[in-house]
């Protein structure tokens, strides 16, 4: 290309890609334009009569809007929560991972809790998004709130939270008093288990959320305060919740029981006899003495249902303190029992 | 081969304007959430015709406010990382160079996530952020892929994997250490994602900097066609290498760090697109980048359709997407080089 060649082409070039440019920004302006006028058109909660506001459990500021008709649940407790205050009926969505109660089931998914599709959410014309912080991305409640959806959040650290939860979506959802009874019912539970067990040594426990890598809970979890209220004390403690932990550390602490939280116990057990080859896990005391504890899944879900494993962990780990009141029956209800296995004489 | 001219550049941009549109108008028809094609057609000519009053409720909630920012997004973050990747292709002599390959999104990826993690709240903290551990990811790799004073291309590789690695194990201490407000969020937006609606006004940073960083990369074309025989041969040939290197390395930069601090490190299509454009269309740099840009913009919005609908209403990280297709293609561009 001759010099003179060049140069015309340079002009021309910057030319084009002047107006292309131009083009492209005409282009997105007319999209951006569009957009914003048919979101000021929009307006969802326009006619709402009222709106109540209210800070989340993140801090967020939220306008919940009166009454509360059509709901979306972004994680499996909360499924839990709305169904135990009596408003499955209310509850247009939920997430691949609800299956309690069955009901769950049959509603509409919006995907999985981390990446659910903000489409599908807002196609069901929610008046109130549930999240729950330790499950739910930040970015999407942001996202939900950009699009002009009510999200209430929810983040529990110990057991009294998780109650008072309960007791706080019951007002927002307009179930104030089964949310009260609810929550009252279980504190008075809770309460009666402590009178049982008080005076008892703690035992101490691994709580395995995860084998590979090896995963248990810190101590600000709502899964720690459990384990308090059980009768048991995790060897674990850090600040951090979800803590990657060594074996060696396990080891060196020597836990008297081994507890785990799962929904197909089958498949746990298959894996805890996997564990018993495996080099490290063979110097734990509680695997080569059988005390292993499995949870159903509930354990692991600050929801009402925690409750009855927090009962069935006592139940346990302190057989004794039960022994008395139900001599006469087998201590674990069918329907409740926790897959367990005690060494006999192991306390 | 056919000489570039204006008229050519203009007819095979035009043509994949014709492409990028028909990839839009697919990408809007797919979705979790299912619109019949008339309704599609008669609610978009109600929103082009400046009638969005008329538009069903469903359609702008859903269309208007989420699918359709996130097509433009994925146009937007598809174009500036293609064109990053050819840049940095021309800048370091190397046809496998790739934001990704090279460790630059995981230096963007770093900044990004120390500045999640200081100032969650500042909007524009985490853009600026990404940039300058782009830059400074972009340095440190071809300070290392430089022996006896001359780049080469397999130290550069090397020295790009290698940087790579040491950044993701630096973003995994990271989150394993700090108690991360969104631990959650920060992985998933690792793997490369665009599912997130991003405020308005960030839209258009990433309009004006994708604009003037692909301007000032455009200026240099014909520069870039003459470094892409020599340093030296360039000087000779009257090419001021030191400015044009600059210019370059600064936009790809914040090409880089612009893509990564809204999408996370979405890999590969810096690397697949602009080698098919060259394949198609030559290796003249002042066709490629603009060719490289529509390109880059057709396939992210086209893997990002995908990664909507695979397994819907779950999403799919749009990187995952792109590694799929874009890692065999490595392997058989780096087996092509061989003798």
């Amino acid at each position: 290309m001759t010099n003179k060649g060049k140069t015309c082409w340079a002009a021309a070039g910057r030319m084009r890609s002047i107006a292309l440019s131009l083009g492209l920004l005409a282009l997105i302006l007319a999209l951006a334009g569009a957009g914003a006028a048919a979101a000021q058109s929009a307006s969802p909660s326009a006619n709402r009569s009222s709106a109540l506001a209210v800070t989340d459990e993140e801090g967020r500021a939220v306008q919940v809007p009166q009454p509360v008709r059509r709901i979306v649940s972004l994680a499996p407790n909360l499924t839990e929560i709305v169904f135990a205050l009596g408003l499955g009926d209310r509850l247009v969505g939920d997430t691949d991972y609800c299956n309690y109660p069955p009901e769950a089931l049959k509603k509409v998914h919006v995907g999985g809790p981390v990446n659910p599709s903000l489409e599908t959410i807002v196609a069901l014309h929610p008046d109130l998004v549930l999240a729950t912080r330790t499950i739910n991305r930040l970015a999407t409640v942001q996202a939900l709130e950009r699009l002009g959806v009510a999200v209430y959040a929810t983040d529990p650290h110990t057991i009294e939270q998780v109650l008072s939860s309960n007791e706080q979506l019951g007002r927002l959802l307009g179930a104030s008093q089964q949310g009260a009874t609810l929550a009252a019912g279980l504190r008075e539970r809770l309460s009666r288990l402590q009178l049982r067990l008080s005076g008892s040594q703690p035992l101490s426990v691994l709580f395995i959320t995860w084998v590979d890598p090896l995963i248990s809970v810190g101590r600000n979890t709502f899964i720690a305060d459990a384990l308090r209220m059980g009768g048991a004390r995790s060897v674990i403690a850090t600040a951090q919740d979800w803590p990657n932990i060594s074996l060696e550390e396990v080891v060196h602490q020597q836990p008297e029981y081994l507890i785990f939280s799962s929904d197909q116990p089958e498949q746990t057990e298959h894996q805890i006899a996997e564990l018993r080859g495996r080099a490290g896990w063979q110097d734990l005391e509680a695997l080569r003495h059988n005390r292993i504890v499995i949870l159903s899944e509930a354990f692991s879900r600050p929801a009402p249902r925690l409750v009855d494993t927090i009962e069935q962990l006592a139940r346990a780990l302190h057989p004794d303190r039960f022994a008395a009141a139900h001599s006469a029956m087998p201590p674990f209800a069918a329907s409740h029992a926790p897959m367990l296995s005690l060494a006999a004489g192991a306390l | 081969m056919v000489p570039v001219t204006l008229a050519r550049v203009v007819r095979i941009c035009a043509l994949l304007t014709v492409v990028l549109v028909a990839a839009v108008l697919l990408a809007l028809r797919l979705g979790a959430v299912p619109f019949s094609l008339t309704d599609l057609g008669q609610n978009l000519w109600w929103l082009a015709s400046g009638r969005p009053e008329r538009l069903s409720t469903d359609f702008r909630l859903i269309m208007v406010d989420i699918r359709l920012p996130r097509i433009l997004l994925g146009i937007l973050v598809g174009a500036a990382l293609s064109v990053a990747g050819a840049s940095f292709q021309a800048l370091l002599r190397n046809p496998l160079a790739d934001p990704y390959v090279l460790g630059v999104s995981n230096g963007a990826a770093l900044g990004a996530i120390v500045a999640l993690l200081i100032a969650p709240a500042l909007p524009l903290m985490t853009p600026l952020a990404a940039f300058l551990g782009a830059t400074t990811t972009i340095s440190a790799v071809y300070l290392l892929g430089r022996r006896e004073g001359q780049l080469d291309s397999n130290t550069l590789l090397l020295a790009g994997i290698i940087t790579a690695s040491f950044l993701s194990a630096i973003i995994m201490f990271l989150m394993t250490t700090l108690a991360s407000r969104d631990l959650r969020g920060i992985a998933f937006w690792l793997m490369g994602d665009l599912s997130t609606a991003l405020p308005r006004g960030l839209l258009w940073v990433l309009v004006v900097g994708f604009l003037s960083a692909t301007g000032a990369i455009y200026t240099t074309a014909s520069d870039l066609n003459l470094l892409l025989a020599g340093e030296r041969e360039a000087m000779h040939l009257g090419v001021d290498v030191t400015r044009v290197k600059l210019v370059v390395y600064i936009s790809a930069s914040l090409l880089t760090g612009l893509a990564v601090s809204v999408s996370g490190a979405i890999g590969y299509v810096g690397l697949l697109v602009p080698h098919l454009m060259r394949m198609l269309f030559g290796t003249d740099y002042r066709l490629l980048i603009p060719t490289s840009a529509l390109g880059g913009a057709i396939v992210l919005v086209l893997a990002d359709a995908m990664a909507r609908t695979v397994v819907a209403p779950t999403e799919l990280p749009v990187g995952a997407m792109t590694a799929m297709a874009g890692a065999p293609f490595f392997i058989y561009l780096l087996r092509r080089r061989l003798p």
